[in-house]
This record gives structure tokens, sequence and C-alpha cells, in this order.
């Protein structure tokens, strides 16, 4: 069966989008994080986060011709795929920002799971690379949410707050973008969106527990249009244009 | 130059890149994987040791400027290789030399499951009394290790899939 190209690039760059702006407001924290080894921690993981994000862009625009510049700074809002969870205002709360992460991050290693086993060879094989980085993260970021639970009621409600400011857009990270099950027929994204609702259920699941919190996803009804069917909220915009004011102020400008 | 000469010539050019961060070339480190010589075109493959490392752009621009730069070529650039991944094994005996005399163990974990209590040699006294202290050191491929016997702190030089 032949892969629907437009549907798989649109994916792709629903987790590319994902990524850059997690990356992009995780590099907020540079500085600032709580110890100094986490302010390295956490800026390395940003990079990481935008590094993969570029891997991912690559792969994308080598199929239309286009640079990752392109896909960044001249698509238009409509067709980022981002969820609005990426986007949420963490104001500095540093459980609100491991927490968001974690979530992320957990999501992000299923989806390189199925995009590891793609008909694609070549998506398959950055899949899989990203995959084998990822790791390190989700353990990284479980380990804080273990650390947060136990370490007493403040840290424990300030996680408790976090989760709840973030909940009302959990079942949105798993929203599909259209077309998203006709990808699973054709090999290039195998898998489903239920069995990875349930895996992530499972591996969110454990470090939530021990820190006496409790997050169940599903899927979201389909009236709710999010950002993976670029419907934004009005974060995303401003953070788009911060993003690109450098390039407009001086186009073709170098590093 | 016959098409063995060239590519030995190459060889050895690549042999004298530094990696930016490390006392090491990019031979020594395992990052090149093949060259290829196609009339006067030369594509070489390399594999990055993290993706986001900031160094590659860096070691790109070394290899294609300094290969370009030989008479017999007229086009040399560099494919970033995903699959196989690149592994810590891939660095040479003198590449792990220079690494241990900077202060660099290069070594995966003996298991996964023994992060904290390690067995990882501390590379200034040798004991095994080691720690982790953190997975995310000065540079995405190297993490903060501290040895309980001589008081040492130091690097681990890691594989990005352990």
């Amino acid at each position: 069966m032949a892969v629907n190209c437009e549907i798989l690039e649109s994916l792709v760059c629903s987790i590319a989008d994902d990524r850059l702006m997690l990356g992009h407001v995780a590099s907020e924290w540079t500085g600032l994080a709580p110890i100094l080894e986490e302010d390295i921690a956490y800026s390395s993981m940003a990079q990481d986060l935008v590094s993969h994000a570029l891997v991912l862009y690559q792969w994308v625009a080598d199929r239309r011709g286009c640079t990752p510049d392109d896909l960044v700074f001249e698509r238009p809002l409509e067709e980022w795929r981002c969820c609005d969870l990426v986007t949420v205002a963490d104001e500095f709360d540093w459980a609100t920002c491991i927490l968001r992460h974690f979530l992320l991050a957990h999501l992000d290693r299923l989806r390189f799971e199925r995009l590891s086993s793609s008909s694609e060879d070549d998506l398959a094989a950055r899949a899989g690379r990203l995959l084998a980085e990822m790791g390190m993260h989700a353990e990284h970021l479980d380990e804080w949410i273990r650390r947060l639970g136990a370490s007493g009621d403040g840290a424990r409600s300030r996680l408790s707050t976090g989760l709840a400011r973030l909940a009302g857009e959990v079942d949105m990270l798993f929203e599909a973008i259209d077309g998203e099950e006709t990808l699973a027929d054709d090999g290039s994204y195998p898998g489903s969106l239920e069995a990875m609702i349930e895996a992530w259920n499972a591996a969110t699941a454990g470090p939530l527990q021990e820190a006496g919190l409790s997050i169940v996803a599903a899927v979201p009804a389909d009236e709710r249009r999010g950002g993976r069917r670029g419907a934004h909220g009005a974060l995303l915009a401003a953070h788009l244009t911060e993003m690109g004011e450098a390039r407009r102020e001086a186009p073709g400008a170098a590093w | 130059m016959g098409k063995g000469d060239l590519k030995a010539t190459i060889q050895d050019i690549l042999a004298t890149i530094l990696d930016p961060e490390l006392p090491c070339t990019i031979i020594e480190l395992g990052l090149v994987e093949d060259v290829r010589i196609d009339g006067s075109d030369v594509v070489v493959t390399m594999m990055p040791t993290f993706v986001g490392c900031p160094a590659l752009e860096m070691i790109e621009r070394d290899v294609t400027r300094q290969v370009s730069a030989l008479s017999e070529v007229s086009t040399c650039s560099v494919t970033w290789q995903f699959e196989p991944a690149w592994s810590i094994e891939r660095v040479n005996e003198e590449g792990k030399r220079k690494l241990l005399a900077h202060g660099v163990t290069p070594c995966n974990i003996p298991s996964a499951a023994s992060l904290t209590a390690s067995g990882i040699a501390c590379p200034t006294c040798d004991s095994t009394n080691t720690r982790m202290e953190s997975r995310f050191g000065p540079t995405r491929c190297r993490s903060i290790w501290f040895c309980d016997d001589c008081r040492n702190g130091f690097e681990r030089m890691r594989s990005p899939q352990e």
C-alpha cells in the first residue's frame, strides 16, 4: 500500500513541533533551574529537544525540497501541529515544568518506538536513533517526580497544583492529526492510538503514584479541535513571533 | 594519483582533524564510518555521538574544508548516519588512552542496574568505588562522576543508547 506522504509529513511535523516548542520553553530555564547540576542537565535536554526536532524537520524538508528553517519560520500558524500542552505557561514553577516534560517524554518514547518500525527506512533510522537518546530524558524526569513526591508536603502539593494546571490538556496530547489512522494501515506509523494511550498510562502511572498523583489519558472527543489539527491557543503565535525575530530583523544572517 | 592513493591521503587528513572539545581526532573517536570517492567528488559518512552535539557542525566544516582543498577533489560533503548508531566501542585504543589522560573514562556501564553503585574505574586512582553525580555533563556524550577513594571528580564518555 502506498504511503500517504502528506499525512506522514504532517505527523512527523507534529512530533517535531512538540519537541521544538518544548525545547524553546525549556531553554528559558537555563540559569534558573533549582541546582547547578540540574541547570546543566535541563539545558542539555533543551538542546536535545531542539536538535531532535531538526532531525525530523530535515526529513520533511528533504521530501518537500525546502529547508528546516523554512518549515519553522515560514509555515503558517494553522499548519503547525504541536499540542497546546507544550506552550502552557509554567510561570517558572519547577514542578509544572518537570511534569509537563515528563508527560511529553513518555508520549515521545512511544511515538518514536512506532516510527522506528516505519516502512519508511530513513525515517525509521532517525526515530530509532532519537529513541536511544530519549531514554535518558524519561529516566531523569521520572526521578524528579519521585524525588519531589517523596520530599514532603511542600513539593508534593506543588506537584499536585502543577498537574491540575496541565490536566486539561493531557488528553489533547493524543489528538490525532487528520488521516492519522491511515498511516497504521500503510505501515508508515505502525500501531494504534488506543494501544499507545494504554502504554502511556502504564508508563506514567508508576512515578506519579509514588508521588501520590494520578492522571489517566483517554482519546479526546472529536469535537474538541486542538493543535494537532491546527487550532492553537494564543501562546504558540507569541512564541513563533519571538523565535522569528532575529530572522525578520536580519534576513539571511548567519552565526 | 590513483583512487586508492587518494583515499589514503583523505584518511591521513581525517586522522589530523581534532574534535573541538576533546584531545582526540575524529578517527580516534570512531566518528568516521566511510569515505567514498566518485571521480573527484568525495562523500565522508560520519556518525554523530549525540545528534544535538554542537561540535558536529564544526567537524563537518573542518572535514569539507580540508578534504576539498586537495587538488584532486572538486567537492566534499559529509553525510551523518543515524543507523547503526555511534557507540563508545568505536573509540580506538589511542583515543581511549588520550581520553583517560584527560580525566575522561571511555566505557559503558557494566549493567544498567548499577548506575549508582558503579564498577566504573576512576581515571586518577583506578578505584571502582565511584558513583555517578549527574547523567548530564559538560557535553552530551559525557556524564559526571565522583571517586570516593581519591575524592576526585571525573567524567565518563558514554554511548547514547545506554
